[in-house]
Order: C-alpha cells, then structure tokens, then sequence
C-alpha cells in the first residue's frame, strides 16, 4: 500500500513539473502560419487562371469585397463546407450575391485545372470564382497570403492535402482586412462581413 | 473492505461487458462531388442505447474505398487523418459524423449528383455491420 502511495505521490511530482514546463514553454506555432505575417503585408495584386482558362488578375475583384478561402476540388469535407458557409453567410447579409464575391483558389494545380475548378464551383447554387493557375502561379499567391499546403498521401493511393483553411476578406479596393477562421461563430462572421460590405 | 471494493469493481466491470450495444445509423448525408473519381464524405449520426461499441470500418460499393476520417486544425491548417484504430462509440450514447469532424472518406467516388443514394456498411467490433442509406445533396444544401 505505501508502495503504491508512494509511487502516486511520484506520478503526481512528474504531472506538476510538466504543467510547469508547458506553462512556462507553450507550444510553438507553426513557422508557416498565416497569423505571424504582419497584417499589412498579406495579399495585394496576383494573376491567376480562371475556371475559362484565361488569364484572371486580381483586378477584376474590384469594385466589390471578396472572401478568398484557398483548397482543392478532391477536398470532400472542410472546402465544400466552407464554400456553403460562405454561401450561406452571403444570404444572411441580405445584399445578394452583390454583397462580396466567394473565390475558391486551388492549391492542388497539379490535379485542379481550369475545367476541374469550374466543374467544381459551378456545383454550389451561388456564384464562386474558381482559379488555379501553374505551380509558380500558386506558390506566389499562397506566399502572398501567408497559406500553407502540404500533400499527404492517403489509403487508396490517392492523395489529400493539408492546407490553410482560413478564409481571407478583402474590400472593395482589394486590400486585405480580415480573416474568417472555421472556428469561429457565425454572428461574428457576419459582423465582420457587415463591416466590409458596409 | 478493500476486498470487497475490488470485488464490487469487478463485478461492475463484468456487468457493463455483458451489457451487448444497440446500434442504430441513421441521417446519413453527403455533399454533391463534380469531379469524377473526387473523394466525398459522408456524414451520419450513430446512436447506442446499449454498452459501448466500436465502429472499425466501412465499406461502400460507390468508389474506391471508404475510410473514417478525422478533420482536425492545427495552427489555421486543416488536416485530415484516418483512424486506423476506429471510433468508439460510447455506452448509451450518440457519436455524430459532421462537417469539420468526423467523417466517411470515399475514395474515387465522384461525381455525385444531388439525389442520388447508395448504402454504406459500416463494421462495429460487438454489433457487426449496420447498413444505413446515404443521400446526396447539393453541396450547398446543409
């Protein structure tokens, strides 16, 4: 019995100077994290490919905020459920779909092109761009926003990817000014959304 | 005294081994997928009103091979991993495969139209398979 006791009194010792050094050294956050750019320098002009094939600079997002989330059409559950959010966020602020524009851009160029984007975004019954565009293209505009993206391959043979799933808002000049995370709620969301459609 | 705790806490034990599950799956969902052989997820909600049990495969006649996943976010970033190990259905209990969470990968499974159905068998270790009707919606649709 005291032995046991003992070896309690041990475990708990151990329990206590790990929370001490976990409390003292917190997990590092990814170097690759979106959040540890300084807001200023995300974003600004890119040229994609749009889901026609053609050429698609960011200027023609102008004139009307933007929600950019960034992910890659074999994508079945985080992607799809994020462009019906955004989808359905655009409804809950009553300007239609005038209010931002909802752009899906692919980091998976390697199998996404320009037909398998619109294939894709043309599923949702509301209005998203599609772009992709050549590997140069996307690591430019992912180092641009500060995304991150890795393959990862799965069971089948097939192939996922891990990737930044935080949706980046722009106004209407282009300029970034927000981020919409999946964790937060949607009252917030919207408020945000109110703030840049304003 | 100790004694008998031990025994009582046995005999609890034993009991709550005994008690068999009682699996229903029901709800059963998935999003619409474009691209032809695209992976999709199906979602669904597992309901027990007996002991635990585990859900430790599943199988589809639509693509590939199917999978449990976990979507999880690390840092901003999404991942998604299977669960070699399952997941485990508690006694008495609802587990709840949604977006962002758990969720059924078919592998090569696309495209899916909105109002198409097919069934997936999902293997528990005590109560065997549950065959429960998957329908597909738009993707926008919930």
């Amino acid at each position: 019995m005291r032995k046991i006791r003992v070896i309690l009194w041990i475990a708990v010792g151990i329990a206590a100077i790990g929370g001490m050094f976990l409390a003292l050294n917190p997990p590092s956050p990814s170097t690759q994290q979106s959040q540890e750019m300084p807001l200023d320098t995300i974003g600004g002009p890119f040229t994609l490919v749009g889901s026609d094939g053609q050429p698609f600079p960011s200027s023609k997002l102008a004139g009307k905020p933007a929600a950019i989330f960034f992910g890659f059409t074999h994508c079945p559950d985080v992607c799809p459920t994020t462009l019906a959010r955004l989808s359905k966020l655009r409804t809950q602020l009553g300007k239609g779909d005038d209010g931002f524009s909802i752009v899906f851009i692919s980091v998976d160029p390697e199998r996404d092109k320009p037909e398998d984007v619109g294939r894709y975004t043309t599923l949702f019954d509301t209005p998203v761009i599609g772009l992709t565009g050549s590997q140069a293209q996307i690591d430019r505009v992912k180092s641009q926003f500060g995304v991150f993206s890795q393959k990862v391959p799965t069971e089948g043979g097939d192939y996922s990817v891990d990737h930044t799933a935080t949706v980046f808002l722009l106004d209407r000049n282009g300029k970034f000014v927000a981020t919409l995370s999946p964790e937060e709620g949607n009252d917030m969301a919207l408020d945000k959304l109110r703030r840049i459609t304003a | 005294m100790r004694r008998a705790i031990i025994a009582a806490t046995l005999l609890l034990a034993a009991c709550q081994q005994a008690e068999a599950p009682k699996i229903e799956a029901h709800d059963a969902w998935a999003r619409a997928v474009a691209t032809p052989g695209g992976m999709a997820a199906a979602y669904l909600t597992i309901s027990n009103q007996g002991g635990e049990d585990r859900l430790v495969s599943v199988h589809s006649d639509r693509g590939s091979g199917a999978s449990i996943h976990l979507t999880r976010m690390a840092n901003g970033v999404m991942e998604m991993r299977p669960m070699p190990e399952g997941l485990p259905v508690p006694a008495n209990g609802d587990v709840a495969l949604a977006p962002g969470g758990t969720h059924v990968m078919l592998e090569g499974a696309g495209p899916l139209a909105a109002g198409d159905r097919f069934d997936l068998v999902l293997q528990f270790e005590k109560s065997g398979d549950v065959t429960v009707p998957v329908s597909v919606v738009a993707p926008g649709a919930r």
